[in-house]
C-alpha cells in the first residue's frame, strides 16, 4: 500500500470514529441503544470518504534506507501484538482502568444503553459516572482489541502526517518510531496502551488535530474537534483550546471546521454529561448558548479575515479575549458548582483553590519538568521539543515555518492546561496528584509532540551537513533523480 | 559561527532522535515484554480482585472474593463509608453485581428491583474494605 493510500485509510478511520462518537452519544442521550454494527458502518463510511479533501502530499525530498523502513514496520507491529496480548489476556489491571473505564465498558457490552441501573439510578455507585463514553462504547463494539488498534492508528498517523508535511521519508520513519517506542505509552503503568485508560485514544484525537493543522486538512480537524469532548473530561477544554488556537492563527475554513466540530459535539455532550452526573435536566439555554458562542467566534474570525491588525490592536484583542474568558468562568461559578461533574464542579467550580495552591508552584513546575524530561517515561521527546523551541529557525529562503503558528499556539495552550490542572484540582495533596497524574497528562500530548519533532527536524537536517556516521545512522538518502 | 552552531545543533538533535529509539528498543525485552508477561501471570495466579487491589496498594480483597462467592451475579451489594480508595474498585470487581448505597435500600428487604440483596454491607474505609452483616 502506498503512503498516500495508507494516509487516506487512517484519515477515514478517524473520521468514521468521530462520526460514531457523535451518533452513539446522540442515541444514548435520546434514551436509545447503540446498535452493535454502528461502529463498523461509521468506520466503513469514513474509509470510503477518506480521500475527500485530503489535499496533496509534499513532494518527496529524501528517502529512507531499507533497514529503517523495515524497522518502522516490524517494531510497531511486534509491539502491537504484545499490547494485544496484554489487553486480551486479563481484564483491566490498573486503577482507572478498573474503576472508571472498565465498568462502563462492561455495562455497555451487556446492554448498550443508559436505560440500566448503573447509569440511571443515582443510588448505584461507580466512580466518575459523568466520564465520556467513547472508549467504553468502542470496547463494547469491538472488545479489548481496540487498545492495540488505537496504538497502531497513533503510530501510523504520526508517521504519515510527518511524511505528508515534509516529504522526508526517513524523518517520518523516525517520528513513527519515536511514538511507537515511547516508554510511557508501551509500558505497563496506568496510561499505557493496554492499561484500560483512555490516554491513548485521547493522544490519538489530539494528534489528529495536530496533523490537521500541519496539513491544512479541514476534514481531519473537524473529526478531531468532534472526537475530543467524547473521549475524556479534559477533551472539552482541549476542544475549546483548539478553537482558540485555530481562530487566532489558521485560515477561515480551518476555523469553520474546528468551531463546527466543537459546537456539534458539545451540544450533544454537555447535556448528556449532566444526565450522567444526575445533576438534573440542563437549562434551556445550554445548547443554544453553545451554538451562539460558536456563531460569535466564527463571525468575529470572518470579520477579521484578510485584515492586518496593528501590534497594539492585537495585544488589546488578546487581552480582551482572555478577560472575557475569565469573566465567563467567574460568572458561571454557581452553575459549575451545581453541575456535579468532574470537569465543571470539581475542577472549574472553585477557582479560589488555585490561589491557595500558588505556594506550591515550584513543586508543580519541578515535578512536571522532571516527569517530562525523565528518559524512563518520555525518552528524548520533551528534550527534543525544548531544543526545537529554543533553536533559531534555519534560513531557508521564503519557506514557511515548519510548524504553523496555529499548531505552536495549540501546543502551548495544551501545556498550560496541564499546569492549570494541578492548581484547579480538588486534590489537596499536590504531590500525590502530581505523582498520579503528571505522566498521564503529558502522555496525551505525545502524538502531537512527535509530529512537531518530525516536521521541526526536517529543515534542520536538510540545512545541516551532518557528520557522515550520523547521516548513515539516520538512514536518510537523497531522493532518486527521475 | 552561527552556521557551526546550527550544524552542531542539528547533530545533537539527530543524536537525540537515534538515542530515543535505541533506548526504546533496549527497554523492550525487560521493561515492556517481561514485566507485562509477569503482571499477566501474577493476575492469573492471584485472581483479578486480589491482584488489582494489591497493585493499587489497597486491601480488602478477601471481602470482594467472599462477595463474589456468596452472591449471585444479579445481586445488589449494599455499600457504606468513604467513597474513596479501595471502595472505588468494588463496582468493577463485583460487576455484574451492583453496588448500591445501603441507605437507599429498604430496611429488611431481601430484594431490590427484582435483584437479591447481599446479606452483607461492604464498608469502605480508605485503603481497606470490610464486610459487616446487614
Amino acid at each position: 500500500m502506498s503512503s498516500e493510500r495508507a494516509f487516506w485509510l487512517v484519515r477515514g478511520v478517524l473520521f468514521g470514529t468521530a462520526l460514531f462518537a457523535v451518533l452513539a452519544h446522540a442515541l444514548l442521550a435520546q434514551g436509545g441503544s447503540v446498535p452493535p454494527w454502528l461502529l463498523a458502518i461509521c468506520v466503513a463510511a469514513g474509509v470510503a470518504c477518506g480521500r475527500l479533501g485530503a489535499g496533496t502530499a509534499a513532494p518527496t525530498v529524501a528517502m529512507a534506507r531499507p533497514w529503517l523502513v523495515a524497522a518502522t514496520l516490524v517494531l510497531p507491529a511486534a509491539i502491537a501484538l504484545l499490547l494485544a496480548y496484554g489487553a486480551l489476556a486479563t481484564p483491566d489491571r490498573a486503577w482507572d482502568g478498573v474503576v472508571a473505564w472498565g465498568i462502563k465498558a462492561q455495562a455497555l457490552t451487556a446492554a448498550p444503553t443508559l436505560q440500566q441501573p448503573l447509569f440511571a439510578d443515582p443510588a448505584v455507585f461507580h466512580h466518575s459516572p459523568d466520564y465520556p463514553l467513547m472508549q467504553p462504547l468502542c470496547v463494547a463494539a469491538l472488545g479489548r482489541a481496540v487498545f492495540p488498534l488505537q496504538y497502531v492508528l497513533l503510530v501510523a498517523l504520526v508517521g504519515l502526517g510527518a511524511l505528508r508535511r515534509t516529504g522526508d521519508r526517513a524523518l517520518a520513519c523516525w517520528a513513527a518510531l519515536g511514538i511507537a517506542l515511547l516508554p510511557e505509552l508501551i509500558g505497563v503503568g496506568g496510561g499505557g496502551v493496554d492499561s484500560g485508560y483512555a490516554e491513548t485514544l485521547h493522544a490519538l484525537a489530539l494528534a489528529a488535530a495536530a496533523a490537521a493543522l500541519l496539513l491544512g486538512d479541514a476534514v481531519l480537524l473537524l473529526a478531531a474537534a468532534l472526537l475530543l469532548p467524547f473521549v475524556k473530561p479534559e477533551g472539552t477544554v482541549h476542544a475549546l483550546l483548539l478553537v482558540a488556537a485555530v481562530s487566532a492563527f489558521a485560515p477561515l475554513r480551518m476555523c469553520a471546521a474546528a468551531v463546527a466540530g466543537a459546537a456539534l459535539s458539545l451540544s450533544i455532550w454537555l447535556p448528556l454529561q449532566l444526565q450522567l452526573a444526575h445533576a438534573g435536566p440542563p437549562g434551556p439555554w445550554l445548547v443554544p448558548g453553545v451554538v451562539v458562542a460558536a456563531a460569535v467566534v466564527f463571525a468575529a474570525r470572518a470579520l477579521l479575515r484578510g485584515r492586518r491588525l496593528r501590534p497594539g490592536a492585537l495585544v488589546f484583542a488578546t487581552g480582551g479575549a482572555v478577560a472575557a474568558g475569565v469573566a465567563v468562568l467567574l460568572l458561571a461559578q454557581p452553575l459549575f458548582a451545581g453541575s456535579r461533574t468532574v470537569l465543571f464542579a470539581h475542577y472549574l467550580g472553585d477557582l479560589e483553590r488555585a490561589v491557595h495552591k500558588l505556594p506550591a508552584s515550584a513543586t508543580i513546575a519541578t515535578h512536571l519538568l522532571a516527569t517530562a524530561l525523565s528518559p524512563r517515561r518520555f525518552g528524548a521527546l520533551f528534550v527534543l521539543l525544548a531544543l526545537l523551541a529554543c533553536a533559531r529557525r534555519p534560513r531557508n529562503g521564503a519557506a514557511p515555518a515548519p510548524v504553523p503558528h496555529s499548531l505552536a499556539a495549540f501546543v502551548v495552550l495544551l501545556l498550560l492546561a496541564i499546569v492549570a490542572a494541578f492548581y484547579l484540582s480538588p486534590e489537596a495533596d499536590v504531590v500525590h496528584h502530581l505523582r498520579s497524574s503528571a505522566d498521564r497528562l503529558l502522555l496525551q500530548t505525545a502524538g502531537v509532540g512527535w509530529l512537531v519533532v518530525g516536521v521541526g527536524l526536517a529543515p534542520r537536517v536538510h540545512a545541516a551537513a551532518l557528520p557522515r556516521w550520523l547521516a548513515a545512522g539516520l538512514g536518510r538518502t537523497a531522493r532518486p533523480q527521475a | 559561527m552561527l552556521a557551526r552552531a546550527m550544524k552542531s545543533l542539528a547533530s545533537w538533535l539527530a543524536v537525540l532522535l537515534i538515542a530515543h529509539a535505541v533506548f526504546g528498543v533496549l527497554r523492550l525485552p525487560g521493561s515492556v515484554v517481561a514485566r507485562r508477561l509477569g503482571e499477566i501471570a501474577a493476575c492469573e495466579r492471584e485472581g483479578h480482585a486480589r491482584y488489582t487491589l494489591r497493585l493499587a496498594q489497597q486491601s480488602g480483597s478477601d471481602a470482594i472474593v467472599q462477595l463474589l462467592a456468596a452472591t449471585p451475579p444479579d445481586a445488589v451489594v449494599p455499600i457504606r463509608g468513604v467513597r474513596r480508595g479501595a471502595i472505588e474498585f468494588a463496582p468493577g470487581l463485583l460487576w455484574p453485581r451492583l453496588c448500591v448505597d445501603a441507605a437507599a435500600l429498604p430496611a429488611g428487604a431481601r430484594t431490590a428491583a427484582g435483584r437479591p440483596i447481599a446479606p452483607f454491607v461492604l464498608v469502605g474505609d480508605g485503603a481497606a474494605l470490610r464486610l459487616e452483616p446487614r
